[in-house]
């Protein structure tokens, strides 16, 4: 089943006075599937956040089409059809939390979708729940870490109880502890509750455990397969501006230097394991 | 080596005498020396945006003290500006404080406070906006119409611009794309250089410290962990890793190795450097230890 | 520091005067102005200040906090009590070069200052006791039926809150850009006013770059979230009244009545 399905989707931005129109998208043909973690890499400027962004509906195609479960997100009165299906979160954590309290925060979409009050507060609890966070029920979030407002923002989708989560850039601005309870937390809800998920990112050791890795590059899709047979093109992804993880960089050079290494080790544990294998 | 900086038993308290007080930074001391690319890593909370804004006096030591080349700078408080010109110190997310009409104008801020005449000024904001990365076309545009790596550019000119002894800078390549990140490293590898200018990077990341700095410095809960030469804090993998910190993923690849028998030096942390120790080892028969 | 400045007079607990229903609070805040300033005799004065102590000792808030409340009024409420006493005229008392101090004048002076005093301490106690967004909840409640005049109070309600919850924020950043331009030798203590509000420029400028890029995000954030408007929403934490809201409010509507049965 598809989740997100995009035809032929071009985006371009409206120019300034002394700028011309940026195509930001230039043809992009992407199905998402149900239940699937699949990261979108790219450098920035590369249109990767462009294309999440019409995912649900905050911008619309200027030529092509996209899906939502086959919702056409140029539909209007499908609006918050596809909003709550596709859930967002985004990279500045101080940007996206509304209220004061913490619970008030993740019941604020439920609020806007008319759920009754005490269903409400079943969805706040079970959310905070979900993402680890419910110590913090009551807590004031300006006075949280990076990784725990993202993670009230991730809860946030949550409590609308939507199909797929998309993380745009939500990691970039943390640091690597907060950056790991994130994708901790998202890979959970991927792996028990079946939730889509779509993260967008320019680390990519973030795409590690991903089921697939779409590489974007100046509004087209350049690259699109497993982690281990995209991370595998180590040239083709440093003359788009991206680099490989160093295990992957390691085995490499350590195959010109004539070891019989596979190069499609991406963890360190992998990694290590495929190394020893050569001093047994 | 000579010191420039020294960090001598610094206490900083916030919220003194209410029920919030908490010490950032307790009882640090550490030494600077002139012209080295120091590294200062740990993660958020360990007091490192504290201590940073000791050095150029944008904070007072709750105790203790900060030698700026061997005087207390706040001997005269009256001089404190004056202590800011020569520690440059350059905050996360700088792009957020630029403020003047023109790219020009705005690198000048800090040169024109310190009442330079104009043909300084004017050399100083070309040669900075040069170690920066900035093309001169970009020079009379307004700031906030360039891309945000630019704009951060634009902010590190404008505190290279006071051709500060010490260039202190907080993160400055987070947000970044990968190639975003390593220009602008580089473009700092080659300020220290070509100026010899005692630079101080403090991230969290261990890859960037290991592929940029001399020496590091590692904070923990408000102390200093360790300090020395990155080989040296490598080795020291586990307890880095205890004080929940990163270590380089080549140094987590060659700690798997010696976990699995195989003997490698655990301080190695670039991919080259591991790759020739396996090589070696490979001719050498792949012994055991 | 910016950062080290208390906002909001909130003091968190759990009594009863913490758990009352805001909209109750807000009613009998009213109600005992309106009491105050419809109240003649002594006897009810002496009601109205017995109905403080009691609600105070109830909430647990300081005195001290209280009083400390009245710091920044007290030169008001001493020049008032001046005024009343030496400029009503009636009986006189005593009297000395041009000032007559008379019976009526005392009388003014001291209900002017009970009258002061109390009404700044009824309300602070209600801010003392009252969340900043429990009091929009029963604000954007009680104002309700304005709605159908096309009073826009949903609005005003989620506006007061967005301020709220970014206030923290835009202090630490001013706090943030201040720093970064005093790095750069910026000086917002010293010079002539003149100067000094030049000196602002460097500061205001990004505030309001950043505060403009901040509510830019905020809103697609907020329409990611399928907000658009009043229209069908609800709300997690309902106001019910309870037996105690009810009782609260039956004490002071008699207050009320017994104060002006008093005149």
């Amino acid at each position: 089943m598809e989740m997100i399905k995009t035809q032929d989707l071009a985006f371009t931005y409206p120019g300034t006075e002394d700028q011309v129109n940026t195509r930001a998208l230039r043809g992009v043909d992407v199905t998402i599937e149900r239940g699937s973690f699949v990261v979108i890499l790219g450098h920035n400027g590369s249109g990767k956040s462009t294309l999440a962004k019409t995912f649900n509906a905050v911008l619309l195609p200027s030529g092509g089409k996209v899906y939502v479960e086959g919702m056409d997100t140029m539909d209007e009165s499908l609006l918050l059809e596809i909003r709550r299906r596709v859930g967002m979160v985004f990279q500045n954590p101080d940007n996206q939390i509304v209220a004061n309290v913490v619970e008030e925060d993740v019941a604020f979409a439920p609020e806007n979708l008319g759920v009754p009050s005490a269903e409400i507060r079943k969805r706040v609890d079970d959310a905070l729940e979900a993402v680890g966070m419910t110590q913090y029920a009551k807590h004031a979030p300006h006075l949280l870490s990076g990784g725990q407002k993202q993670r009230i923002a991730i809860a946030g989708v949550l409590a609308m109880k939507p199909e797929c989560i998309v993380l745009d850039e939500a990691t970039a601005m943390l640091d690597p502890i907060g950056r790991r309870e994130v994708l901790t937390a998202v890979e959970k809800l991927n792996r028990e509750q079946g939730i889509t998920v779509v993260l967008i990112t320019h680390h990519m050791n973030e795409a590690e455990h991903a089921d697939r890795v779409i590489v974007m590059n100046d509004g087209l899709v350049v690259m699109d397969g497993k982690p281990r047979e995209v991370f595998t093109r180590k040239e083709e992804l440093e003359d788009i501006g991206l680099a490989v993880p160093d295990t992957v960089s390691l085995l490499f050079s350590l195959r010109e230097a004539g070891m019989d290494v596979p190069v499609d080790a991406i963890t360190v544990e992998e990694c290590a394991d495929a190394i020893a294998k050569n001093f047994t | 080596m000579e010191e420039i900086i020294r960090v001598e038993n610094l206490t900083h308290t916030y919220g003194e005498g209410t029920p919030f007080c908490r010490s950032a930074v307790q009882d640090m001391s550490l030494a600077i020396y002139r012209g080295e690319f120091l590294g200062i890593i740990g993660h958020t909370g360990s007091g490192k945006s504290t201590l940073i804004q000791h050095l150029n006096g944008l904070l007072k030591p709750t105790s203790g003290r900060i030698l700026l080349g061997g005087e207390d700078i706040w001997a005269d408080p009256k001089k404190i500006r004056d202590v800011r010109f020569r520690v440059g110190l350059v905050f996360q997310y700088p792009e957020y404080q630029l403020f003047e009409e023109t790219v020009y104008r705005d690198i000048a801020f800090g040169p024109t406070n310190m009442c330079l005449s104009k043909d300084e000024i004017d050399r100083r904001v070309r040669e900075s906006a040069h170690f920066a990365g900035l093309t001169d076309d970009l020079l009379e545009k307004s700031p906030f119409a360039l891309s945000g790596g630019q704009k951060r550019r634009v902010a590190i000119a404008g505190v290279i611009a006071m051709e500060p002894e010490v260039l202190v800078l907080d993160e400055p390549s987070a947000g970044l794309d990968p190639q975003g990140r390593e220009e602008l490293l580089a473009n700092i590898r080659e300020f220290h250089r070509a100026r010899g200018t005692t630079v101080v990077l403090v991230s969290h990341s261990m890859e960037e410290i290991a592929k940029n700095v001399d020496r590091i410095v590692v904070l923990s809960d408000s102390h200093v962990l360790m300090s020395g030469a990155p080989r040296e804090v490598f080795a020291r993998g586990d307890e880095l890793m205890t004080a929940g910190l990163d270590v380089p993923q080549v140094t987590r690849i060659a700690m798997a190795l010696r976990d699995k028998g195989i003997a490698i030096d655990p301080a190695v942390y670039t991919v080259d450097e591991l790759s020739e120790e396996l090589v070696a080892l490979k001719r050498g028969g792949g012994k055991k230890c | 520091m910016l950062k080290d400045i208390t906002l909001g007079q909130f003091f968190p607990g759990d009594t009863l005067a913490h758990k009352l229903d805001p909209r109750t609070k807000l009613l009998v805040t009213v109600l005992y102005v309106v009491a105050l300033f419809t109240a003649k005799s002594f006897i009810a004065y002496g009601l109205l200040i017995l109905t403080l102590i009691v609600a105070v000792r109830i909430s647990r808030v300081g005195a001290k906090a209280l009083f400390k409340g009245l710091k920044p009024v007290l030169f008001i409420i001493a020049f008032t009590a001046l005024l009343n006493l030496f400029y009503t005229p009636g009986t006189e008392l005593c009297h000395f070069w041009i000032f007559r101090i008379t019976i009526e004048g005392v009388r003014a002076a001291i209900t002017m200052m009970l009258r002061i005093t109390l009404l700044i301490m009824g309300t602070f106690l209600l801010t003392y006791t009252t969340s900043p967004i429990r009091l929009t909840d029963g604000l954007e409640s009680l104002l309700g039926p304005l709605k159908k005049i096309k009073v826009p109070v949903h609005e005003l309600a989620m506006m007061m809150s967005i301020a709220l919850r970014f206030i923290p924020t835009l202090i630490e950043e001013t706090d943030k850009i201040m720093s970064a331009q005093k790095a750069r030798g910026a000086d917002f203590e010293t010079g002539s006013l003149m100067q000094r509000a030049k000196a602002l420029v460097p500061l205001l400028v990004p505030l309001f770059v950043s505060a403009f890029r901040r509510a830019d995000e905020l809103a697609t954030a907020m329409e990611c979230r399928c907000y658009h408007g009043d229209e069908g929403r609800t709300k997690l934490n309902v106001l019910h009244y309870q037996t105690r809201d009810y009782l609260v409010l039956g004490y002071y509507a008699v207050l009320v009545a017994a104060v002006i049965a008093l005149r």
